[in-house]
């Protein structure tokens, strides 16, 4: 999955599809209030849509992991490897 | 009658050895017993006792939860002074941007010192214009020598609490013993409280909810509860149905967007067969009651042990301590009116041809506490007609502190206070349909729209005054969604100038806005007197998302 996949995702269920609102990757989504933490696993449950993979544990699904896009790369990355 | 500090004393001596509270986290399970709680409160008592600060001081209570909280809390009422909750730097807000609302805290109350963390002090560091001393309280000792529990008489002031809002904008409300004990002896005589009963909570206690129905309830009562941190349940939330599987608590308060929550299947997906069987009453409070929610609670979480019948709804304020109303456990009524009657109107009327609204009952009123609704040039009205919510009784506050000049906008020469709520009677109970404040409820914390509104407008690229803040009910979140409209000043470009706003709004009141719509020149209408026409705003901006 791509960074554009997930902007994409990001951009579908919490910016109303606004393709002009810049992400960069390392774009800490809670605390630059593009959602709520609460909102995480809505991510995670979309990530593992796209992906077709087996559900990601709530425990993972943390700010450290979930909260920018360069982090869910890095978790997915990890949990592959 | 004792003061509160004695009252809770002699609860906590009955039994010692009984476990007063577990705080309950993902690493564990903390217990503290009523013997241990009072002696982290002595010491908390004698640190503060060692400032010698005038007696009757206000002093602030900042922690995170877990013991300490509760010790350094009661420490400070024991020490003979007047506690009062304030929130606790959240990880999202700028430390700076909450040192602005701290400092209007400690200003507006005169705070004698600050009770808090190591951690939340250091965040406070060189942050406050005049800093009262701050105590740490990371390390009280369950084993400290008792000190002399000052007593009070009941006509005093003993405790403070915030009306909700956000740090800075809330308003102190000064409560008595005799008020504190007024409105819990009638709230547990409504729940049928007895000395079985246990609470779960993950409320934070800077909002009257979590202060008086998970906090002050338990202690005055001398039942056990079973805490979690707001922070930790927010990032698990599955947390707290685990909990109750294990604990087996009785009474759950929790605001509407948490039954939505916790119905969805995100949350429900990782857990297992846990059984919510023991809890009697699940008070729905402090947000606009939505059946939608408790349905979805109930469908979901029925096969769980949730009963339709233990959904109970209460109308609460921290001007009454808490509770105006609450509906009694296995009555839940609910009320279909014909919409246009009621919103154009004001009349409840059965349905009729066109669009209907569904209304939770929100319950009778406590014996303790009379309401009024009241029309637009003061009159009292019948049943079935919309208006203000009036209120006064045993456990109205003794006022905002130190504000007598607020008090009287509020509360007039007869003693009713006007709340601001917008409801009818209709058989007794009571029904909150909207308000008459420009207030904006998220998950069960309220914001003053002009607040945000004036935060957005410093944001570079946003035209100065041309900004608009309102909400619009999200019925599948089971909350309220804000919506900002801002003007863009070139050259700001409308998608990083969103972006700001966005950012804007999370660091300054740790919240998220639902949808930014960034406007182009004189979008915004103004009333003739240059003031925000809200309501014509949102039917514009309704008009341009295709609503």
């Amino acid at each position: 999955m791509s960074d554009d996949d997930l902007r994409a995702i990001i951009r579908e269920l919490f910016l109303g599809g606004d393709a002009s609102i810049p992400l960069s990757s390392d774009l800490d989504l809670v605390a630059a209030g593009v959602c709520d933490s609460f909102a995480l696993l809505e991510l995670a449950m979309a990530v593992e849509a796209r992906l077709g993979c087996a559900p990601i544990p709530d425990s993972d699904v943390t700010v450290e992991n979930f909260a920018a896009i360069e982090r869910i790369q890095a978790y997915l990355a990890n949990r592959e490897g | 009658m004792a003061g509160l500090g004695q009252i809770i004393h002699g609860r906590l001596a009955e039994r010692p050895e009984r476990i007063a509270v577990r705080f309950v986290s993902d690493s564990g399970v903390q217990t503290l017993t009523a013997g241990a709680l009072a002696g982290m409160a002595y010491d908390a008592a004698s640190r503060l006792k060692a400032l010698n600060l005038p007696a009757r001081s206000v002093v602030g209570v900042a922690h995170y939860s877990g013991p300490a909280l509760h010790a350094a809390w009661l420490g400070c009422l024991w020490a003979a002074h007047i506690p009062a909750m304030v929130a606790p730097p959240s990880p999202r807000m700028e430390a700076a941007k909450y040192a602005v609302g701290l400092n209007v805290v400690v200003g507006g109350l005169g705070l004698a010192a600050l009770l808090t963390d190591a951690q939340a002090a250091q965040a406070l560091e060189g942050r406050l214009t005049s800093p009262p001393p701050f105590i740490a309280c990371d390390d009280l000792s369950a084993d400290a020598a008792p000190v002399e529990v000052a007593d009070l008489d009941e006509t005093e002031v003993a405790v403070i609490q915030h009306s909700s809002g956000t740090t800075g904008n809330q308003k102190a409300v000064a409560l008595t013993t005799a008020q504190v004990i007024a409105h819990q002896t009638a709230y547990g005589e409504r729940l049928g409280l007895t000395p079985e009963d246990r609470i779960v909570s993950w409320l934070p206690l800077y909002h009257d909810m979590g202060f008086v129905a998970a906090f002050l309830q338990p202690l005055i009562a001398g039942i056990e509860l079973v805490e979690m941190s707001a922070f930790a349940w927010a990032a698990r939330p599955a947390m707290l149905l685990e909990a109750i599987d294990a604990w087996k608590p009785t009474l759950c308060w929790m605001p509407n967007f948490a039954f939505s929550l916790l119905a969805e299947p995100r949350v429900l997906r990782a857990l297992g067969s846990v059984d919510l069987s023991s809890v009697r009453a699940w008070v729905n409070c402090s947000e606009p009651v939505m059946a939608t929610s408790i349905d979805r609670f109930c469908a979901a979480l029925g096969p769980h042990g949730v009963r339709a019948e233990a959904i109970t709804v209460s109308y609460a304020m921290a001007e009454n301590v808490f509770a105006v109303t609450q509906s009694r456990p296995g009555a839940a009524v609910r009320l279909t009116a014909d919409r246009a009657r009621m919103e154009v109107e004001g009349i409840i009327a059965p349905p009729g041809a066109g669009a209907v609204v569904e209304l939770v009952s929100n319950g009778p009123v406590l014996p303790t506490t009379q309401l009024a609704v009241r029309g637009p040039d003061g009159e009292t009205l019948g049943e079935g007609r919309v208006g203000e919510f009036c209120l006064r009784g045993a456990h109205r506050f003794a006022g905002y502190n130190g504000r007598p000049d607020l008090t009287a906008q509020v509360v007039d020469d007869a003693g009713w206070y006007a709340t601001g709520d917008l409801g009818f009677v209709q058989d007794g109970e009571v029904y909150v349909t909207g308000r008459k404040k420009d207030l904006i409820i998220l998950r069960g914390r309220n914001y003053r729209a002009q607040d945000i509104e004036a935060a957005i407008g410093e944001v570079a690229g946003v035209k100065a005054g041309r900004v608009v803040a309102f909400s619009r009910p999200d019925e599948a979140a089971g909350t309220e969604k804000l919506i900002v409209v801002a003007e863009l000043e070139p050259p700001a470009q409308a998608g990083p100038l969103a972006l700001e706003i966005r950012k804007c709004v999370a660091q300054t009141f740790d919240t998220t806005v639902g949808d930014v719509l960034i406007a182009p020149d004189r979008w915004i209408v103004k009333s003739t007197s240059g003031k925000l026409a809200r309501a014509d705003n949102l039917a514009k901006y309704l008009q341009n998302r295709g609503n």
